[in-house]
């Protein structure tokens, strides 16, 4: 009998609560090609950009839409036209006459035409006011245990990346932010020996804002003006630390309706875990088909104010060891991965030194 | 205030003082003498009257038969146990009895009009006795009711169930017509109606919550029911304030003869139960708690975020009885359930509920009595963060005062009335967000929320025409204010009611009326035996519902918004319409039903996309109102003989929305009919108990349904680097079928057999095959798939086996 009772514990300990997560199809027929319009701009002169696309397959890239016109508007000023600097990618372009030189408070607004006849406009918006300002960037280190799909335990170590903010004494609407982090690292080629002392180019890899979420905030929630604390980033410590690497973190006052359509978009991609989320539903933006109000126009064109911080970690302020991929090592024979002898073919790497390297 | 309490208790004095009758009673012998020879009315006849209790539970005795041998003559007793019996001046054997309780035989000598109170004791234990039903066989046939489900623990004690407790919610979803949108779901969904439709009763008293650790436990202590009546078709007149169903949850009264204690220990939970008499046969008390120690289980186990979680709950319950007389009753009431929840270091609930009731039990004479109630209930709610700079608290709550006044009336056997008055003030708390920490940077604030009154008067008469006919015919009038003080949002002429179009604010002083809603709501419902063992039951009800649950998500949270009718969120009104076939087999041996039913109900309550609800004072941009219409069939045949008992049912039911707004913002999927969330056409259950030997029972639960509606990606895209999925319309597409086998196994210890103490172990396995049902379908990346993909989370993802030991003396 105590055998049983010992058995049954046993079983009770190994299998209560084990969930388990599965990859589900849902076969869902795909009935996209819905316009998505994705631009930015700010106070200056640019570059500013706007991408056209359509809505893809699940797991397909979505699909550029070429040779369209299209005009920004300045609320009681001067226009300004995109000019397509590569397939479905449009620029705003300096012409004589026409120099860019957008201002902060000033509302703007979109119009497109497609090659179709269709055409399209967005809801006038305001390049807001830069009323907070980004004091510090910091990092700490700590180790994460996670399940992985066949149900072990794995340990490993991240680095989280942190701001400090302040709002400027004297703001308008306390204002409503969006933190993206862009990370540059340097990822130099194997420096074998040889009798001419080559020395191998060095790479700068971009991992771009976005992949891995973006943190918001509404200000108006907080009981200082100080902003302290706020987590924007964890990055797996890997090789890609093996070198100087770089966090920039930028800090973007949206609008009102920006900030709606960013939480939206960020409930719909990364709140969506349980049955006690909000379901997901699809995002509507700012933009609209003129001539048919009924289309379902994705995407957003949003004005905004960008504030820049960036600060490095060299692998002497991690702490963990890493065993670097390329570097060379005269003692033991080892194959080192393409990219030790081709740094360019890293995805999103440049020779390109960025200037702050 | 203090005036006012003065008042009612000199009321409560004079009415306790007028309604006690003299009583003459008293023993010569074995003989029982009621009067003298000197008292005997001209009419040489005298009204024998009283209650029919068993002393051992405190229960009431409904259906118990009163006999008087030597006149042939006899009646059984009614709802509140009470019978009567117009009787020639003499002596007689007066034979009370009831099934599974020992007959009591009383020599009577009466002269004058008496009562005498009976008690009837509980068989000796026996293993061979496994089913005790206190209603008539075909009681399933003869009711006048459509569509209601009474059950009692014992009935339920055999049913396989989760972590071995038995459980009030999880039994009635192998009824038909009664689910819910899955593991770990709030409340049930009873034929295709939200869980805020159900009216819940626990005691009488409102309940605002039904459900333990997210809804893996109901929030019943299983040792403090009697009994529970689940109206899903008609709805009598004297319940009403929601448009599905009544679940009536009876409790006990502490035993009045002797100290009785109860308890369980599980692998998770542990219980324990006291009831007795303070003052013997005149005051008892019965007091009761469950706990959990889950969080040992939690920290075992390797997924880290499970392992840094903690879930804990417990529930008490107070019962103090006190018998002023042989006509009056008074009873207190006292419970308080807590629950606890933190998912590793991301978020956490924390919820309360309570309720108080005072409940004067009064009868009248022999055909007349009279229930009156007052109910305080509360429920109050926190959704916190509990790390970082963010961290947060948010509170949210309503309570509520109710009276309720019933008067019974039961002029004979086959007619019995019910008429009087309800009156609920509701409360919400504001709605509160503060900082949680030291390090949080998170600022108070405070949203103001609505105060209402709902009065309700009824009057409900069912009666037995003839051998083949009988009606039951209601009328409820039912009314709703809108009280100050609050502030109502002024929207433009003619446009939607969004944020954008808010125009103006009126502030309203307190106590003034905002907005009032009046109503009937009409009931019938007509009987008609087909034969000795069958009958067609038809009914029609229309239901008013004045609060409602306010949610924006796929399944109930703790912090759904209670709110009551404004001019903006106006009440909700069903037409429910049932039609059923009952017939019994093999002298009620065999029980079985089929019934359809079709309910539309105007102003259902669904949210807007994205809507927020947290520390918003205007709800009704927030939400949108609509049509809802549900339709079904359900098939049930239970055995209730035999070694082998159980039941089978099957359920085809639609649950379907449609939202047709001035503007798309204000509309959903186009203005067309789509399912609600917890739609799921097909769900099949068969339940079913087998005694192996003498001692040991072996149970069984096998359930099957559709998957429930989901809103699935269709396509993707990008927006700053960023892919975002894009979505279906509503509920467009459905995750996978949900089916379920679990099994147990009850040993009574024979040992125990006839003593006081009896004790019995259930080993139980919960998801005997496995399966990995869906507890949620969420979207997340996978590998390198830049697209999130679903996944399909179960949290039961394995058979679950638990060791429960339950025991009482």
């Amino acid at each position: 009998m105590k055998k049983f009772q010992i058995i049954i514990w046993m079983a009770l300990i190994h299998f209560a609560f084990t969930g388990c997560v599965e990859t589900i199809d849902f076969s869902t027929d795909w009935n996209g090609g819905q316009l998505v319009v994705d631009g930015r701009i700010s106070a200056g002169s640019g570059p500013f950009f706007l991408s056209l696309r359509q809505t893809a397959p699940i797991e397909q890239k979505s699909l550029p839409v070429s040779g369209a016109k299209i005009i920004l508007e300045e609320q009681a000023g001067p226009q300004y036209f995109y000019a397509e600097q590569e397939e479905g990618e449009y620029v705003l372009e300096n012409k004589p006459g026409s120099i860019v030189d957008l201002k902060e408070g000033k509302a703007y607004s979109v119009k497109i035409e497609l090659t179709d006849g269709r055409r399209y406009a967005s809801h006038q918006e305001i390049i807001p006011l830069g009323w907070a300002k980004m004091d510090s960037v910091y990092f700490d280190f700590e180790e994460l245990e996670v399940l992985n799909s066949i149900g072990n335990v794995i340990k490993y170590w991240v680095v989280n990346v942190y701001i400090d903010a302040h709002l400027l004494s004297g703001a308008g609407p306390r204002p409503t932010l969006r933190w993206d982090v862009e990370e540059v690292y340097k990822l130099s080629e194997t420096d074998y020996p040889d009798p001419f002392g080559y020395i191998p180019p060095s790479c700068y890899v971009y991992v771009y804002p976005g992949s891995e979420g973006f943190q918001m905030l509404d200000t108006k929630e907080l009981e200082s003006t100080k902003i302290q604390g706020i987590k924007v980033a964890t990055q797996r410590l890997d090789n890609r630390f093996d070198e100087k690497h770089y966090f920039n973190v930028y800090q973007t006052t949206l609008t009102e309706k920006a900030y709606t359509y960013w939480s939206q978009l960020r409930q719909t991609i990364f709140e969506v875990g349980t049955i006690f989320d909000t379901p997901p539903a699809p995002v509507e933006g700012n933009l609209f088909n003129i001539d048919n109000p009924e289309e379902q126009v994705l995407g957003y064109f949003e004005t905004v104010n960008v504030d820049t911080l960036r600060r490095f970690i060299l692998p002497s302020d991690i702490p963990v060891r890493l065993i670097p991929r390329c570097k060379f090592d005269i003692y033991f024979y080892r194959t080192y991965p393409p990219v030790c002898s081709d740094c360019i073919s890293e995805p999103n790497s440049t020779y390109l030194r960025p200037d702050y390297f | 205030m203090l005036r006012k309490i003065r008042i009612i208790c000199w009321g409560l004095s004079i009415g306790i003082l007028i309604m006690t009758p003299v009583r003459l009673i008293c023993q010569q012998d074995s003989t029982i003498v009621i009067g003298s020879p000197g008292m005997i009315s001209s009419s040489k006849r005298a009204l024998l009257r009283g209650s029919i209790t068993n002393p051992t539970s405190g229960e009431v005795i409904f259906g118990a038969t009163v006999f008087v041998k030597s006149l042939g003559i006899g009646t059984v007793s009614n709802e509140e146990g009470s019978y009567a019996l117009l009787l020639p001046v003499g002596t007689y054997e007066i034979a009370y009895s009831s099934i599974g309780l020992d007959e009591q035989v009383k020599k009577v000598m009466i002269y004058t009009d008496g009562v005498l109170d009976i008690g009837l004791l509980e068989r000796a234990f026996s293993l061979e006795e496994v089913v005790v039903r206190h209603k008539a066989g075909d009681h399933n046939v003869a009711d006048v009711k459509v569509g209601a489900v009474e059950l009692s623990i014992k009935e339920i004690g055999n049913i396989p169930s989760f972590m071995g407790e038995t459980d009030v919610l999880n039994s009635l979803q192998t009824l038909p017509g009664v689910s819910s949108i899955g593991e770990g779901a709030r409340g049930i969904n009873v034929r295709g109606g939200k869980i805020d439709q159900n009216l819940v009763l626990f005691g009488g008293a409102p309940l605002l919550n039904t459900s333990h650790a997210l809804g893996l436990f109901s929030v019943f202590n299983p040792d403090v029911v009697e009994k529970f009546i689940l109206y899903k078709g008609s709805v009598p007149a004297q319940f009403g304030g929601r448009v599905s169903s009544v679940l009536d949850v009876a409790t006990r009264k502490g035993d009045f003869g002797q100290w009785n204690f109860k308890g369980g220990i599980g692998p998770v939970m542990s219980k324990f139960m006291a009831e007795g008499p303070i003052v013997k046969n005149k005051t008892s008390l019965l007091a009761a708690g469950r706990a959990t120690y889950s969080n040992w289980l939690l920290k075992s186990l390797e997924r880290p975020e499970i392992r840094e979680s903690r879930a804990n709950f417990s529930d008490w319950n107070g019962i103090l009885s006190h018998k002023v007389n042989a006509q009056n009753t008074l009873t207190f009431s006292f419970y308080k359930s807590w629950d606890y929840f933190r998912y590793a270091g991301e978020f956490g609930y924390e919820w309360d509920t309570q309720l108080t009731g005072l409940h004067w039990q009064s009868i009248l004479n022999s055909k007349f009595s009279s229930s009156t109630r007052f109910n305080a209930g509360l429920y109050k709610s926190l959704l916190f963060e509990p790390e970082g700079t963010r961290a947060f608290n948010f509170r949210t709550g309503l309570k509520y005062k109710q009276l309720n006044q019933d008067f019974f009336w039961n002029p004979n056997p086959t007619h019995i009335v019910h008429f009087g008055m309800e009156a609920t003030e509701y409360q919400s708390l504001p709605d509160q967000i503060g900082p949680r920490g030291e390090s949080s940077g998170i600022a108070k604030q405070q949203v103001q929320r609505d105060k209402g009154r709902q009065i309700g008067w009824y009057g409900n008469d069912e009666i037995t025409l003839n051998s083949r006919l009988a009606v039951s015919v209601g009328l409820r009038i039912s009314a709703y204010q809108h009280l100050g003080a609050d502030s109502v949002f002024l929207y433009e002429s003619g446009k939607a009611i969004l944020e954008e179009n808010l125009m103006d604010t009126l502030i309203y002083r307190k106590g003034s009326v905002i907005k009032s809603f009046v109503g009937l709501e009409p009931r019938v419902s007509i009987r008609y035996r087909t034969g000795s063992t069958s009958s067609v039951k038809l009914s029609y009800n229309r239901n008013r519902q004045y609060l409602h649950l306010i949610s924006n998500t796929t399944a109930s949270t703790p912090v759904d918004i209670w709110q009551g009718s404004t001019s903006y969120i106006p009440p909700q009104v069903s037409d429910n319409y049932s039609l059923g076939y009952f017939r019994n087999f093999g002298n009620n041996a065999v029980e079985t039903s089929i019934e359809v039913f079709y309910r539309s109900t105007d102003k259902v309550v669904d949210y807007k996309n994205f809507a927020r609800f947290l520390l918003n004072n205007h709800l009704e941009t927030e939400v949108l109102s609509g049509l809802g219409k549900a339709y079904g069939l359900e098939v049930f045949v239970k055995k209730n003989e035999g070694r082998w008992t159980g039941w089978l049912s099957y359920t085809f039911t639609r649950s379907l929305l449609k939202i047709a707004g001035q503007i798309p913002a204000t509309t959903v999927n186009r203005g067309n009919w789509y399912p609600s969330n917890y739609d799921k056409p097909h769900d099949v259950t068969i339940t079913s108990s087998y005694q192996l030997s003498k001692s040991t029972f072996w149970g069984l639960n096998f359930t099957y349904n559709t998957g429930r509606p989901i809103t699935a990606i269709i396509s993707s895209y990008e927006i700053n680097g960023v892919v975002v999925p894009h979505y279906s319309e509503r509920n467009a597409y459905r995750i996978k079928d949900y089916y379920r086998l679990d099994m147990s196994l009850t040993i009574y210890g024979k040992w125990l057999v006839d003593r006081k103490y009896r004790g019995n172990f259930t080993l139980s396995v919960f998801n005997l095959l496995s399966r990995k049902n869906a507890f949620s379908v969420y979207y997340k990346k996978v590998d390198n798939i830049q697209v999130p993909q679903a996944v399909q989370l179960s949290i039961l993802g394995s058979f679950l086996p638990a060791v429960s030991y339950n025991f009482s003396f």
